[in-house]
């Protein structure tokens, strides 16, 4: 029954009649939940509201577990998962989580603009998914209760948060920490009591999930890259006509710009509320630590590349250069 | 047939026993080796997770035949007897068309899972496996509202006393809970 | 239009005595059906993955505990020493109760944990006692929703992350609000039994008290060991639920030893019926909020009750807890939470009600939601566990409702209750 929609009428401008239902997990004043918004401002009026797109952020209607397969029964046309969740259908959108894979920025986007990210979209095609873009969340630090961490030796014995994966078991576990998976609800309160010692997080979500409160260091790692992919539901994708595919098109443009811009404005504005609450000592990894930490993760690394494809992984190596 | 009867639930009550016990011993575990043994792991969060929701969907049709499901009395309690074994026989029928609903739907899901092969972050196991507990939990309720349907059929020369007598004793029996 | 269906094919359903549950996903295939556009086969796996949660692991893990207990010997010890202590005060056994729900409220962040943890054993003690039944059961499903005002509380901190207020500022300060509500429920309890004449067991000589005593000190360790647990970090609230049930399990068979196999098959399966039945309901009404969610039911319902442009505090009060009493008859508080705090937060902030003032108020509503009907996750729990009818229930906790709303707007007029302590704290 979810077929009747795409093929829907086309409007006297070229746009196919439509709603689309887009949803994500993250709040509304995140890099996500405004892009979702950007998007939607600019297909409902450059669409001239032939196409309405509704917005529903914070997992209100599915939440991690249950989003891919609502997008699969076409219940919802657009979702933006973490691309963790992805690596469950192909292991090389776990490439984002490969200790420092990414140097900066500008690396990343250099990667995902080109060819290597383009492929590495192409990669849920089987699963009856288009993937469309990345969003932005943030580059993950890790942050704890017990001491600074400056060397990979410091995190031995300590327990770590973590949202799960197979690549972050083994990061945490060659560093001889463990990765304990405590529910979103109840971190904060583990933190506290120090059920697990620490956490790893983008300055975002650190921040807004007040860890500030209950964590006293903080090492600005950049070991891993928290990343968002746009999905569509493939079939529904492929029956839109090109007018409105290239709208839809321009609009993922656009609201990826924005997502990048605020990624910036927030984290900037995440650290400046860290920074004034007094509360957590900030640390940030010398070129030199980096390395020792790169090193030190090699073995990892090294594994988890070999089930990733060769050549996306070579050019997000070269992004770097 | 009563022997059957025994045996069947029986096999219920361990069926959905041993993933319930099971997934709560693993939780156990798991805050041992978290605790004094400092290695924490998510594969078995995962697992205790996934074994509790199978014990408890396993349990709907235990759930069902001890009736410890909720329904709604106002309106079947002011209702003549014959009425009442009506919407007897509707309501079971009802229940069996959602367990019809409920199994196909896990079918379905377990077709889509395997074809898009998607498999979980921490284990790597194919997610479709862990859904095959939707068509079978979903069979084995559907089993237990074939048999109220049976019931309501077979006590159909019952008089109103001898059924009220009945009834009682069914809740005596499960009342027992302390 | 929707809204109306939705509601109708749900009474229909429950009126023909189909377990609410199978009503709830019924009356929601309805409607996605006739929406269209749904895709249906996915029902199953939303209830699934409603179940696939780490902290609802606290429900079954709770009310095993409490059939360990029962069957086992701690909850018959706990009652005999509690009847020698108490048993001959006019309601000092209601005020046990109370208590008790207080103390593992500060322990778990979920009412219906909470109410699991203290029924199995209290409801019992009482109706042994002499008091009635129904009174029992609506006074543990009552204070049972104590576990989300007391620190910790898992509503609390979805209204931290959403509305970026501090968490630990809102856990202090529910605790006033907390011991004022469970005064409440205290004076209530005793002029009650007073009126009833409840509680007036001879009183118990000292050295039964002391013997007594001494048999039940293994069960009274519990609660020691549980918020032992929890504060050394060594287990979450939700885990606590399995520490309960190894101990239980312990003391059941290595010291009391008056357990037979029988018994184990009656705990067994008496657990998973009783666990499934709850979780059943929990993973229903996550397709009905589905439903909800999909048509923006509360956004409109919600709208069309602030868009008033002469909203004023009071008037927003009374506008936000009449919805929420709506919306909390058939959602669950997280998602009645993410849904339409987004939407109050600027109201909220532009009438100059300050927002940790409102989450206390809010959650007082979200307690009132656990025990209205149709779907209140306590009165299932109590249901489950004492084997009575939802509407006897129901009948024993509607009194208790009039009194949280009593509670309600007392929170509501006096914002210093919630604010005085957290305005104490240097953060
Ligand atoms: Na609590
Ligand atoms: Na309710």
């Amino acid at each position: 029954s979810g077929e009747k929609d795409a093929s829907a009428d086309v409007s006297s401008n070229g746009y196919q009649k439509m709603e689309i239902k887009l949803s994500h997990v993250a709040a509304e004043d995140t890099p996500k939940g405004q892009s979702a918004i950007k998007f939607k401002e600019i297909v409902e009026s450059k669409s001239d509201h032939t196409i309405t797109v509704k917005v529903y952020p914070s997992g209100q209607l599915y939440g991690d577990n249950d989003e891919i397969e609502a997008l699969q029964a076409n219940n919802v046309q657009i979702i933006a998962p973490s691309a963790a969740k992805i690596g469950g259908f192909n292991k090389s959108f776990e490439i984002f989580d490969l200790p420092f894979m990414f140097k900066d920025h500008k690396a990343l986007y250099s990667f995902e603009d080109g060819e290597g990210g383009k492929k590495l979209l192409s990669k849920v095609d089987s699963a009856g998914m288009i993937g469309l873009d990345f969003w932005p969340n943030g580059f993950k630090h890790v942050t704890n209760n017990k001491r600074e961490i400056k060397a990979p030796e410091d995190l031995k014995g300590l327990k770590v948060r973590t949202h799960g994966g197979e690549i972050i078991n083994d990061v945490y576990k060659t560093l001889g920490a463990g990765s304990a998976k405590i529910a979103f609800n109840e971190t904060y309160q583990a933190l506290q009591l120090g059920t697990v010692d620490g956490q790893e997080n983008s300055l975002i979500n650190f921040e807004s999930q007040k860890y500030t409160e209950v964590q006293k260091y903080m090492t600005l790692s950049s070991h891993a890259r928290s990343e968002y992919v746009l999905l569509a539901n493939k079939s529904w994708w492929n029956k839109l006509n090109d007018k409105t595919k290239d709208l839809l098109n321009e609009a993922i443009k656009e609201s990826t710009k924005t997502g990048r811009e605020l990624e910036d404005k927030y984290e900037k504005e995440a650290m400046e509320k860290i920074k004034q609450s007094g509360k957590v000592n900030i640390h940030e990894l010398t070129d030199d630590e980096r390395n020792e930490f790169i090193k030190k993760l090699q073995p990892v690394t090294d594994k988890w590349s070999k089930e990733m494809d060769s050549d996306i992984l070579q050019k997000a190596k070269e992004s770097n250069q | 047939m009563n022997k059957w009867n025994k045996r069947y639930s029986l096999f219920e009550d361990i069926f959905s026993g041993v993933f319930l016990i099971g997934g709560l011993a693993l939780i156990f575990y798991e805050v041992i080796m978290r605790y004094i043994f400092n290695s924490p792991t998510t594969w078995i969060t995962e697992i205790s997770a996934v074994m509790v929701t199978w014990g408890i969907l396993l349990g709907m049709s235990v759930a069902l035949r001890d009736k410890h499901h909720i329904s709604v009395d106002i309106l079947y309690t002011l209702l003549p007897q014959f009425l009442q074994r009506k919407i007897d026989y509707f309501a079971n029928i009802i229940g069996v068309i959602f367990c019809l609903f409920f199994t196909w739907g896990g079918i379905e899901l377990i077709k889509n899972a395997f074809e898009s092969g998607q498999t979980s972050m921490d284990t790597g196991i194919p997610l479709g496996f862990y859904y095959f507990v939707i068509p079978i939990s979903g069979i084995l309720f559907m089993v237990r509202f074939i048999g109220n349907i049976y019931e309501v059929w077979s006590s159909r020369k019952e008089t109103g006393v001898e059924r009220k007598l009945n009834l009682e004793e069914d809740q005596n029996e499960y009342s027992s809970a302390f | 239009m929707n809204i109306a269906a939705l509601f109708s094919s749900f009474t229909f359903l429950i009126l023909f005595r189909i377990p609410i549950a199978i009503a709830l996903v019924g009356a929601s295939i309805i409607m996605f059906w006739l929406t269209g556009t749904f895709t249906t086969w996915t029902i199953p796996h939303k209830m699934f993955t409603a179940l696939n949660s780490t902290t609802l692991v606290a429900i079954p893990g709770f009310v095993l505990a409490g059939a360990i207990m029962a069957k086992g010997g701690i909850s018959k010890y706990l009652i005999d020493a509690l009847r020698a202590w108490v048993g001959h005060l006019s309601g000092g056994l209601s005020v046990v109760t109370i208590l008790a729900c207080t103390f593992f409220a500060a322990i778990s962040g979920s009412s219906p944990a909470t109410a699991a943890a203290v029924g199995s054993i209290m409801i019992p003690a009482m109706v042994d006692a002499g008091y009635n039944k129904r009174y029992a059961m609506g006074l543990v499903a009552a204070s049972g929703t104590l576990g989300i005002l007391i620190p910790p509380s898992i509503p609390l901190i979805v209204y931290g992350v959403v509305t970026e207020q501090s968490i630990g500022k809102l856990f202090i300060a529910g605790v006033i609000p907390g011991m004022f509500l469970t005064l409440m429920l205290i004076i209530y309890a005793v002029i009650y039994a007073k009126k009833k004449g409840y509680g007036r067991l001879e009183k118990a000589t000292w050295a039964k008290r002391r013997s007594s005593l001494s048999k039940a000190s293994w069960g009274a360790f519990l609660p020691i060991l549980i918020l032992g647990c929890i504060y050394s970090g060594a287990t979450t609230p939700s885990e606590a639920a399995i520490i309960a049930c190894v101990y239980s399990l312990i003391v059941s068979l290595f010291i009391y030893k008056e357990t037979s196999l029988n018994n184990w098959h009656q705990i067994l399966k008496d657990s998973i019926g009783v666990s499934s039945m709850i979780m059943l309901i929990i993973a229903a009404a996550s397709v009905f909020s589905l439903y909800m969610t999909q048509e923006q039911i509360p956004q409109t319902i919600a709208n069309a009750m602030l868009s008033s442009d002469f909203l004023g505090k009071t008037t927003f009060f009374i506008a936000t807890a009449i919805l929420f009493l709506i919306l909390g008859m058939f959602l669950e508080s997280s998602s009645i939470m993410l849904i339409t705090l987004p939407l109050l937060l600027p109201i909220m902030l532009s009438v100059g009600i300050n927002p940790y003032h409102f989450a206390i108020v809010m959650i007082i509503n979200m307690e009132i939601a656990q025990i209205t009907p149709p779907v209140g996750l306590n009165l299932f729990v109590i249901s489950g566990i004492a084997k009575e009818n939802l509407s006897e229930v129901f009948k024993g906790s509607a009194v208790f409702i009039l009194l949280m709303v009593v509670c309600l707007i007392i929170m509501m007029v006096f914002p210093s209750l919630s604010l005085w302590l957290p305005n104490k704290m240097s953060f």
